[in-house]
């Protein structure tokens, strides 16, 4: 009774909302129902915030018909395959790649004097052919040196062409 | 007394949530159509249109699909869902803000006819005005309590604050709400 004794109406209001969400104890719920007994003020109030909850609680789209399962799942199906999808684009790219590279690689294991001609090899070779031209192996000398520059190729490319 | 309490919601089942998190499509369809109704309701009254509450329904379950592996199974599901859906209402209302719309006031709502089917859409669309009229911390909570059915406890988990944080929220927020809600009715009596 102490409550309802000092309870002013801003007090009231308070305890109405309270007692709209259930928060109320029984003895201040007492002590509000007397308050409002005697106030006119706090009584429509009352009746206001009747007419709130039923609102918020009427509008709730709770019963509201939706088909969102047929669209959440496509776009949920969707997102799996996305997340997928960069191995598949990475994978041809990472087979090309690694391709280039045992071509670059390989022949800098391969390229010792095994696999070269010597001078005798390539006469040899050619044997049948210088015959036939009526060139001697001997004739042909082994210090002549090859040169790109005779062609009329730069100096620079041809050292580097040589190397 | 006039009550409003409600009958504590009725928990997803624990199985579905647990192929949920193992990315069983099946288990997502299950938890659309538990939830869709008030993840629907959630966007209508945080973002104001049914539009943006359809887009805003199926981007919150496809997040929520997206991001499962951050769900711990032994824990409540409900405050980790409609934090995400909150999160998500949240960024939507940022991007709002940041790109102005000339149509964030609802203007369309769902196809209806009849008088007390009229009168329903007017309420309806009274309170979603009301609602975006509050301060968010304001409407998330009321949002929370009386669209998504969330008990206070789960309230105070899905917003990472206390209890007594819960009620003062709610308590200011019904204060504030019947004042704008009022006033958009005319502030007439005998509501």
């Amino acid at each position: 009774m102490e409550e309802e004794a000092k309870m002013d109406c801003n007090r009231a209001e308070e305890l109405l909302a309270d007692r709209a969400l259930g928060f109320l104890s029984r003895e201040l719920s007492d002590a509000l129902e007397n308050h409002l007994a005697g106030c006119e003020r706090c009584s429509v109030e009352a009746e206001r915030y009747h007419s709130v909850m039923d609102a918020l609680q009427e509008t709730a789209a709770e019963n509201m018909t939706i088909d969102l399962s047929r669209r959440v799942i496509a776009a949920a199906g969707s997102l799996s395959k996305r997340k997928s999808a960069p191995l598949r684009l990475i994978l041809p790219v990472l087979a090309a790649a690694a391709v280039l590279l045992v071509m670059v690689i390989t022949p800098m294991f391969t390229s010792d004097n095994s696999l070269m001609m010597t001078r005798q090899e390539v006469l040899d070779a050619y044997s049948e052919d210088l015959e036939f031209l009526g060139i001697s192996a001997e004739g042909i000398k082994s210090t002549q040196e090859f040169s790109y520059e005779s062609y009329g190729v730069p100096p620079a490319l041809s050292e580097y062409l040589v190397q | 007394m006039h009550s409003n309490y409600k009958e504590p919601m009725t928990g997803i089942d624990p199985d579905i949530v647990k192929r949920f998190h193992t990315g069983d499509l099946e288990a997502l369809r299950q938890l659309v159509d538990h939830f869709q109704g008030s993840v629907f309701g959630m966007g209508l009254k945080l973002l104001g249109t049914v539009d943006d509450a359809k887009d805003y329904s199926q981007d919150v379950f496809v997040h929520a699909y997206e991001k499962r592996h951050k769900f711990d199974p032994e824990r409540p599901f409900e405050p980790w869902f409609y934090k995400v859906a909150l999160n998500l209402g949240r960024e939507r209302l940022r991007k709002r803000r940041e790109i102005p719309r000339s149509d964030a006031m609802p203007v369309e709502m769902f196809e209806e006819t009849g008088e007390s089917v009229v009168i329903e859409k007017e309420k309806r669309e009274l309170v979603q005005q009301a609602l975006l009229k509050l301060k968010p911390v304001y409407r998330e909570c009321l949002v929370l309590r009386f669209e998504s059915d969330l008990q206070l406890q789960e309230i105070a988990q899905t917003l990472g604050i206390s209890l007594g944080a819960v009620k003062t929220r709610l308590r200011r927020g019904l204060m504030a709400f019947k004042k704008v809600y009022v006033n958009g009715r005319g502030g007439e009596d005998g509501l």
